[in-house]
C-alpha cells in the first residue's frame, strides 16, 4: 500500500484553479500525480471528466466514459441515485465496496459549487491507502467544484438563479434568456417528496439539457424550479406534461405548474401560480394551475380566513341534516350547481330520475331558505360547497367528476 | 500573529486551495495568510492609494508602503524594471525585518495595480517570491471572477398589547402572555353573560382619517361591551355577547353609525370561538374592502357579500395577480384592443347558468348575436363552455379578475 503525496496534489490543483484550466486538464495532471482511476460527471450521469485506461474493467464507469454517460435503464436498475444522495447527505467523499461497486471499492463524493449540488467526483482505490484516497477525493472534489462554479459565473454568471428565484432580471438578460428559449413560458415547480437533491438535479439536468427547451435551477433542498419556453402549440404543452408525468412518475417526485404566459416580468407571479397547483395535490404527480383553479382559488380563500371563517353558515345545518340520511342534500346540490342548474343533467350524472331531482332541490331550497334560481345566490352556494369540501367538511363524495 | 509562522511552501499551497474551495474571497484568503505566515499583503493602484491592504495598519505595512513609495520615485534600475512588470525585491531591512517583493498587476492590461508583500524575518527560503508569485495569480483571479451577493431578508414584528393581540392577533388566547388579562376584562366588564357570540368590524373614512376618533366613542356607547382601537388609518371592533338575533340589530346600528358620517363599515359573520378571530378580522377587513369600492354600500356584511368576500380573500392571500387565469386576461386584452364586449359576454352566459336567452336578454342583444359572440371566444382561448368543468373554472376566473382590478390591496 502506498501513500499519496498531498503536497503534489495540492499544488496540482491549484494550479489548475488559478490558471482557469477545463476540469479534463485537472484530471490528467491529478492522474499523473496519483497514479489511480479518477472520474467525474454531472448530477445527470453525463461525464464531465475521467482519466482511466480504457477500456476499463470497472463497467459502470466504461459506460459513461465510452458513451459519453449512462443510460436511464442502468440508473434506474442500479439505484444509482440512491448512492448519489448519500454521498449528498453525507457531504464528503466515503467509500463504496457493496452493491455495484463489490470488488471495486472506490472514494466517491459530491462536487458541491457554489452551495449547489453540481456532479460528483470518485477515486478508484487501487493500491493506497483507502484515508488518503477518500481525503484525496475531497480534495479533487473540492478543486473541481471551483472549475465547475467558475465556468458556471463565466456563463451565466447565475443568471437562471436571479431569474427564477430572486425575481432579478435585468433586460438584458431577459432578452438573452428569451433569444434561447423563446416564449410562452410555464414554470414548473418539482418537490422532491424525500428522493432528495441527487433526484432533483437528475431531473434539472435532463429536462434542461443541451437541446434547450428549459432552464431551471434547485431552490432550497426540497423544490426544483424549471422555466419551460417555446409552448406555443397547444400540442407542445400536452407533449410537455406528458414528458413531466413520466419523469415525475418514475422517479417519484411531484409537480405544479403555472399558466402559460409570456412577459418574463411576470416570472413571480407565474412561480406563485406554479406553487399554488403543487400544493393544491391530485391523483397524477404533476398538477396544472388551470385545471386545478377552482381548488387553489378555494385553497387560498381557507388559508386567509381559515375553516370556520371561509364556511357558510346556511350549508352546516344542510350538512347536519345529510348526516346518518340517505337524501344526499349536499351532493345533489352539488351536481345541481355544477350543471348549470339544470334537472335532467343533474338526474344523469347522478343516475336518478329527473322529478326526484327536481323534488330533492324544492325540498333543498325550503331548508335553506334560498331561491336557487337567483344566479347570485347560486353562485355563492356553489363557492361555499367547493370550500366545505376543501375544508373536509363531512361529506361522503370527495372524487369529483 | 506570532502563532504558527512556521507556514512551508507547500503549507502555502494548502492554505490557498482550502480558501479557494471555501468560497473564500481575495482579502479573507490574504487575512488568513497573514494570520497563518505572517505575510503582509498591500494591493496599491499605481497613484499609491489603498485597494487591498492587510493588514490595514501597523508597524510592517507602513514599512512597506513606505518602502514602496520610496522606490516608485526613485529612478533607478529597480523601479525601471519595476515599471516594465518585473518583480522588484527589497532587502532585509529595506522595507521591515524580512525581504519583501512587490509588482504590477495585471501583467497585460490597464488600469494596473502594485501588489506587494512582506514576509517575516524567520520565514523558510523562497517563500517571498513563491507568496508573491500566487499573490499575483490569485489577484488575476479574482480580477476575472466577479463576485456573487445573495439577497438578504427583511424582517417585521407586530406590536403587542392587551387589546392589540384580541384584535389584531390571531393566535391562542390561553397560550397568550396576555391570557390572564383577558379573563380579568372579559369577565370585569361583562360578567358571564360574555360567553355567547362575537362579531367583528373595520370601519375606515376614505380621505380623512381624523373621524375615527369620533366613531370609536360612538361604538362604545352603541355596544358597550367591545374592544377597538384605531390602527393603520382603521377603526377595528370586536363586540362582545352578540346573540344570533342580535347581529341584526347591530349591523342595523353599524349602518345607522356610519350613514352621514361618509365611514365604510365591514362586518363579520358572528362567532363563538375567540381563538378564530383571526379569520373573522379578515372577514370584517375584506367586507370592508368590499364596502370601499365605487358604488357600494357603506356597510358590507360576510353574510351577505359571501361570494365576493371569499374571492377577495383568496386574492389578498396570493396578491392581486398570482389567481388571474391566462385565459381571462387574453380575452380582457382582446376587448381593449378590438373594442369587442366578449368579457361581459362570457360572464353574463355563465353567470344565467349557460342560457342563451336569459343571458342575451340581460345584455339587450339578439340571441344569434350571443352564439356568434360566443363561438367566437372559444375560438380566441380554446375553451368549451359547455364543460361543466370549464365553465366553473371560467366562472370563478372572471370575478377574480374583476376584483383584482377593483380592488385596493387589503392587508393582514
Amino acid at each position: 500500500m502506498r501513500s499519496i503525496d498531498f503536497e503534489n496534489l495540492e499544488s496540482v490543483l491549484l494550479d489548475a484553479i488559478l490558471k482557469g484550466a477545463g476540469l479534463q486538464e485537472m484530471f490528467d495532471g491529478v492522474y499523473s500525480c496519483l497514479k489511480l482511476p479518477l472520474i467525474c460527471f454531472d448530477t445527470t450521469f453525463h461525464m464531465l471528466a475521467y482519466a482511466f485506461p480504457r477500456p476499463f474493467y470497472y463497467s459502470n464507469w466504461e459506460e459513461i466514459a465510452a458513451q459519453g454517460s449512462a443510460s436511464e435503464s442502468v440508473i434506474v436498475e442500479n439505484n444509482y441515485l440512491e448512492y448519489q444522495e448519500k454521498m449528498y447527505e453525507h457531504g464528503r467523499s466515503q467509500l463504496f465496496d457493496s452493491g455495484t461497486c463489490e470488488g471495486y471499492p472506490q472514494a466517491c463524493g459530491p462536487v458541491m459549487a457554489g452551495g449547489r449540488l453540481a456532479a460528483y467526483c470518485g477515486i478508484m482505490v487501487e493500491d493506497c491507502l483507502t484515508g488518503d484516497a477518500l481525503k484525496a477525493n475531497d480534495l479533487l472534489a473540492r478543486a473541481s467544484a471551483r472549475l465547475i462554479q467558475d465556468r458556471h459565473r463565466a456563463e451565466r454568471g447565475g443568471a437562471v438563479e436571479r431569474l427564477l428565484i430572486n425575481n432579478e432580471s435585468g433586460p438584458a438578460e431577459a432578452e438573452s434568456l428569451s433569444g434561447a428559449l423563446p416564449p410562452p413560458y410555464a414554470f414548473v415547480i418539482f418537490s422532491a417528496e424525500g428522493r432528495g437533491v441527487s433526484t432533483l438535479e437528475y431531473i434539472r439536468g435532463r429536462l434542461c439539457g443541451a437541446d434547450g427547451g428549459a432552464v431551471g435551477c434547485l431552490a432550497g433542498e426540497e423544490r426544483l424550479y424549471m422555466l419551460l419556453g417555446g409552448l406555443s402549440r397547444p400540442g407542445e404543452i400536452k407533449e410537455r406534461l406528458k414528458q413531466l408525468n413520466g419523469i415525475a412518475r418514475l422517479y417519484g417526485v411531484r409537480a405544479g405548474t403555472s399558466d402559460i404566459f409570456e412577459p418574463l416580468e411576470e416570472m413571480s407571479e407565474r412561480r406563485g401560480q406554479a406553487l399554488l397547483a403543487l400544493s393544491a395535490g391530485g391523483e397524477g404527480p404533476v398538477n396544472t394551475f388551470r385545471a386545478k383553479y377552482p381548488v387553489i382559488v378555494a385553497r387560498c380563500a381557507v388559508g386567509r380566513y381559515g375553516r370556520e371563517a371561509s364556511s357558510l353558515p346556511a350549508l352546516k345545518a344542510l350538512g347536519e341534516l345529510d348526516c346518518g340520511s340517505d337524501c344526499e342534500y349536499m351532493r345533489t346540490l352539488r351536481l345541481y350547481l355544477k350543471n348549470f342548474r339544470r334537472p335532467a343533467a343533474t338526474a344523469e350524472a347522478m343516475g336518478l330520475h329527473r322529478n326526484t331531482v327536481i323534488n330533492r332541490i324544492r325540498k333543498i331550497e325550503e331548508l335553506l331558505g334560498a331561491d336557487l334560481a337567483d344566479a347570485d345566490t347560486a353562485a355563492a352556494f356553489q363557492l361555499g360547497l367547493e370550500l366545505r369540501e376543501l375544508a373536509g367538511g363531512g361529506e361522503g363524495g370527495h372524487g369529483h367528476g | 500573529m506570532d502563532n504558527g509562522r512556521n507556514l512551508d511552501i507547500s503549507g502555502l499551497d494548502e492554505l490557498l486551495l482550502g480558501a479557494l474551495t471555501d468560497g473564500l474571497e481575495l482579502h479573507e484568503i490574504l487575512e488568513s495568510l497573514y494570520s497563518l505566515s505572517g505575510i503582509v499583503t498591500a494591493i496599491l493602484d499605481t497613484g499609491g492609494l489603498d485597494t487591498v491592504c492587510v493588514p490595514e495598519r501597523g508597524q510592517r505595512q507602513d514599512e512597506l508602503k513606505h518602502a514602496l513609495r520610496t522606490m516608485l520615485t526613485s529612478r533607478d534600475k529597480r523601479s525601471e524594471g519595476f515599471f516594465r512588470g518585473r518583480v522588484a525585491e527589497f532587502a532585509p531591512g529595506e522595507a521591515g525585518k524580512g525581504p519583501a517583493f512587490c509588482r504590477l498587476v495585471p501583467a497585460g492590461r490597464e488600469p494596473r495595480h502594485i501588489l506587494a508583500i512582506s514576509v517575516p524575518e524567520d520565514a523558510p527560503d523562497g517563500m517571498g517570491k513563491r507568496a508573491l508569485e500566487r499573490a499575483v495569480q490569485l489577484y488575476e483571479y479574482f480580477d476575472s471572477v466577479p463576485s456573487w451577493e445573495p439577497g438578504g431578508y427583511k424582517a417585521s414584528y407586530l406590536e403587542s398589547g392587551v387589546a392589540r393581540e384580541l384584535l389584531l392577533g390571531d393566535g391562542d388566547l390561553s397560550r397568550s402572555v396576555f391570557g390572564n388579562l383577558y379573563d380579568l376584562r372579559l369577565d370585569g366588564e361583562a360578567g358571564t353573560s360574555l360567553g355567547g357570540g362575537y362579531v367583528f368590524a373595520a370601519i375606515e373614512c376614505p380621505g380623512d382619517t381624523s373621524a375615527l376618533p369620533e366613531a370609536e366613542q360612538s361604538l362604545s356607547r352603541m355596544w358597550p361591551r367591545s374592544f377597538h382601537l384605531i390602527s393603520d388609518g382603521r377603526l377595528l371592533a370586536l363586540f362582545c355577547s352578540v346573540r344570533e338575533g342580535e347581529w341584526g340589530p347591530l349591523t342595523d346600528k353599524l349602518r345607522f353609525l356610519t350613514e352621514g358620517r361618509e365611514l365604510c363599515c365591514g362586518v363579520s359573520e358572528l362567532f363563538s370561538d375567540l381563538n378564530e378571530r383571526g379569520g373573522f378580522r379578515r372577514q370584517a377587513l375584506g367586507a370592508l374592502s368590499l364596502a370601499l369600492l365605487p358604488d357600494s354600500a357603506g356597510v358590507r356584511t360576510a353574510r351577505d357579500s359571501y361570494h365576493e368576500l371569499m374571492l377577495a380573500g383568496a386574492l389578498s392571500q396570493v396578491g392581486p395577480t398570482v389567481l388571474v387565469p391566462s385565459e381571462i386576461k387574453k380575452l380582457s386584452e382582446y376587448d381593449e384592443r378590438n373594442h369587442t364586449e366578449y368579457l361581459d359576454t362570457l360572464e353574463k352566459y355563465l353567470f344565467f347558468g349557460n342560457r342563451l336567452s336569459s343571458a342575451a336578454a340581460s345584455m339587450f342583444i339578439d340571441r344569434s348575436t350571443m352564439k356568434y359572440r360566443l363561438q367566437k371566444i372559444e375560438d380566441l382561448i380554446g375553451v368549451d363552455t359547455e364543460d361543466p368543468d370549464a365553465a366553473r373554472r371560467l366562472q370563478i376566473g372572471i370575478a377574480v379578475f374583476r376584483l383584482s382590478r377593483s380592488l385596493p390591496g387589503m392587508e393582514k
